[in-house]
C-alpha cells in the first residue's frame, strides 16, 4: 500500500526554482533515505510532504487522499521533525510529550488511542528517563533529537518525516536510532529521512533518493548501490549529489 | 475547547503577566491616591479635582493603559512567539484545525485579560472608595450616578482594551516585531490616556471608536495566521 505519493512538486523561492517537478512514492514498511547537498531542497521537500508548506504546483497524496484536503488532521498520522527540533523550552520533556499527546488525542478520535501512560516508556526508549523532569531549554542537541524522535513515535504514525535526525547524535545513539527506525519500518510505518552521513543512509534505508538542482539525480535501492561495495556506493552518491 | 484552553494555559508562562497585573494595580492605587490627596487640599484651580468621579476616572485610565500593556505581553507569548521563527514549525505541526487553535488562543487571552482587568479594577476602586470614606468623602453626586459612570467606563474600557491591543498586535505581527507592537501600543495609550480625561460619555465614545477601528486589524491578523506556512 502506498503511504505517500508526490507528483510533479515544484517550489519557487524569490524567483529561484528550489524543486523542479519532483516525484516520489513511499510504501508501507519502507525506509527512504533522502540525500542532497546543503540547499538542495531536502527540507523544503519534507515541509511540503508534511503539509506545512504549499508547493507552487504538484500534488501530494497521503494514504490515498490529497494532503491539501487532510491537513492539519493528517499530521495526527505522521511523525514529523523538520529543521532543528523545537519544543516548549521552559517545560520538561515529559510535559512536552504530554502536550503533544493531548493534541493528538483530540485529533485522533476514531483512529488510534494515544496513551499518556506510555510517556515513560517513550522516554525510556530514547534514553531520556533520567532527564525527563529537566527543562528542554537545557538539553543538548543530541537530547533534543532523541526527544524529537520520542514525540514522533508517541502515536504510532503511518509515516515518519525526519529531517537530519542523526544531527548531534553520538555513535551509540546513531546505532540506537538506526535500530529504532528498522523496528518501526518492520511494524509497517513508512519512513523518509534526510541525512548527510552517507554510510548511515546506506546502513538504514531500503532505497535512496538524491536531489541536486531541484531534481532527482539518483534513485536506487541500497542493495543495488552496495553491489559496488561501500566505497563505490558512496562515490556514486557523491557524484549524484554534485548533479 | 476546554482541553485546548487547558493546553494553552500549560504552554504559556503566565507569571510575568500576573506580576505585571499586580504592578498595574499598585500604580493605579498610588496615582489614584495622589489624585485623592490633591482633591482634599485647598486652593485648587480646577474644580474637577474635588470630584470623586474624576479620581476614579483617572484610576481607571491608568488601569486601562497598564492592562493594555499586560495584555500585549500575553499576546506576544500566545500569538507572536508561536507564529514566528523556529517556533512556527512547532505550532504548525499541531494536528488540530487552525481556526480552533486560534479561537482557543483568543478565548485564553480574552479570559485572562478580562478577569485580571475586572479584578484589578475592583480592588483599586474598592480601596480608593474606602480611603475616600476614611478621610472624608469627596463625593458630590449620587452614588447611583457614580456607579453608572464606573460601570460605563469599565465596559467601554474592556472594548478599548480589545481595540488597543488588536491594533498594536496586528502591526507588530505584520513586521514580526515586538518593539513595534509595544511602540504602537504606547503611542495609542498616550493619545487615548489623554483623551480619556474628557467627560465619561466622551471617553466612552473614544474607546468604542478604538474598538471598532481594531476590527479590521483583528480580521487581518486572523487571515494571516490561517494562511501562514513554513518558510
Amino acid at each position: 500500500m502506498k503511504v505517500l505519493e508526490a507528483d510533479g512538486i515544484v517550489q519557487v523561492f524569490e524567483g529561484r526554482e528550489v524543486l523542479a517537478g519532483l516525484d516520489l512514492t513511499l510504501g508501507q514498511g519502507e525506509i527512504l533515505g533522502l540525500l542532497g547537498a546543503n540547499g538542495a531542497g531536502k527540507s523544503t521537500l519534507l515541509k511540503i510532504l508534511s503539509g506545512m508548506q504549499r508547493p507552487v504546483s504538484g500534488r501530494v497524496r497521503f494514504l490515498g487522499k490529497p494532503l491539501s484536503e487532510g491537513y492539519p488532521g493528517s499530521l495526527a498520522r505522521m511523525g514529523v521533525s523538520i529543521n532543528e527540533p523545537v519544543f516548549y523550552e521552559s517545560l520538561s520533556a515529559r510535559e512536552n510529550l504530554e502536550i503533544d499527546l493531548a493534541y493528538l488525542s483530540l485529533a485522533n478520535a476514531g483512529h488510534r488511542a494515544v496513551e499518556s501512560a506510555g510517556i515513560s516508556q517513550l522516554l525510556e526508549k530514547v534514553g531520556l528517563t533520567a532527564d525527563s523532569a529537566t527543562a528542554v531549554g537545557r538539553y543538548s542537541m543530541g537530547m533534543r533529537q532523541r526527544l524529537a524522535l520520542a514525540r514522533c513515535m508517541g502515536h504510532h504514525p503511518d509515516l515518519y518525516l525526519l529531517d537530519e535526525p542523526l544531527n548531534g547524535l553520538d555513535p551509540i545513539a546513531i546505532g540506537q536510532l538506526r535500530d529504532s527506525l528498522r523496528n518501526l519500518a518492520a511494524q509497517g510505518s513508512a519512513i523518509l529521512f534526510s541525512s548527510h552521513i552517507l554510510s548511515e543512509v546506506l546502513h538504514t534505508a531500503d532505497r535512496v533518493m538524491v536531489i541536486a538542482g531541484g531534481r532527482v539525480s539518483l534513485r536506487a535501492s541500497v542493495p543495488e548501490l552496495l553491489s559496488k561495495g561501500q566505497e563505490g556506493a558512496e562515490q556514486t552518491l557523491i557524484k549524484a549529489m554534485e548533479g | 475547547m476546554k482541553t485546548l484552553l487547558k493546553l494553552e494555559l500549560k504552554k504559556t508562562r503566565l507569571w510575568p503577566c500576573i506580576l505585571g497585573g499586580l504592578a498595574v494595580v499598585a500604580a493605579a492605587l498610588a496615582l489614584g491616591g495622589m489624585f485623592l490627596a490633591i482633591g482634599h487640599t485647598s486652593g485648587r484651580s480646577d474644580p474637577r479635582l474635588s470630584s470623586l468621579a474624576f479620581v476614579l476616572q483617572m484610576a481607571m485610565v491608568i488601569l486601562l493603559v497598564g492592562f493594555s500593556l499586560v495584555a500585549a505581553a500575553l499576546c506576544n507569548l500566545v500569538f507572536i512567539d508561536p507564529y514566528t521563527g523556529r517556533n512556527l514549525a512547532l505550532t504548525l505541526s499541531c494536528p488540530i484545525p487552525r481556526d480552533r487553535i486560534l479561537l482557543a488562543k483568543l478565548i485564553f487571552v480574552g479570559l485572562f485579560t478580562t478577569l485580571s482587568y475586572l479584578a484589578g479594577t475592583a480592588i483599586t476602586l474598592t480601596v480608593l472608595l474606602l480611603v475616600d470614606r476614611l478621610v472624608g468623602s469627596l463625593g458630590t453626586g449620587s452614588p447611583g450616578s457614580l456607579f453608572g459612570q464606573v460601570l460605563l467606563m469599565m465596559v467601554t474600557s474592556l472594548a478599548g482594551l480589545v481595540g488597543l491591543v488588536g491594533i498594536a498586535l496586528s502591526l507588530g505581527f505584520w513586521r514580526r516585531s515586538l518593539p513595534i507592537m509595544f511602540a504602537v501600543l504606547l503611542l495609542l495609550d498616550a493619545v487615548v490616556g489623554n483623551l480619556l480625561s474628557l467627560s465619561p460619555p466622551l471617553s466612552a465614545l473614544v474607546l468604542l471608536i478604538i474598538f471598532l477601528a481594531s476590527l479590521p486589524a483583528w480580521w487581518l491578523l486572523h487571515r494571516t495566521l490561517m494562511k501562514i506556512e513554513l518558510p
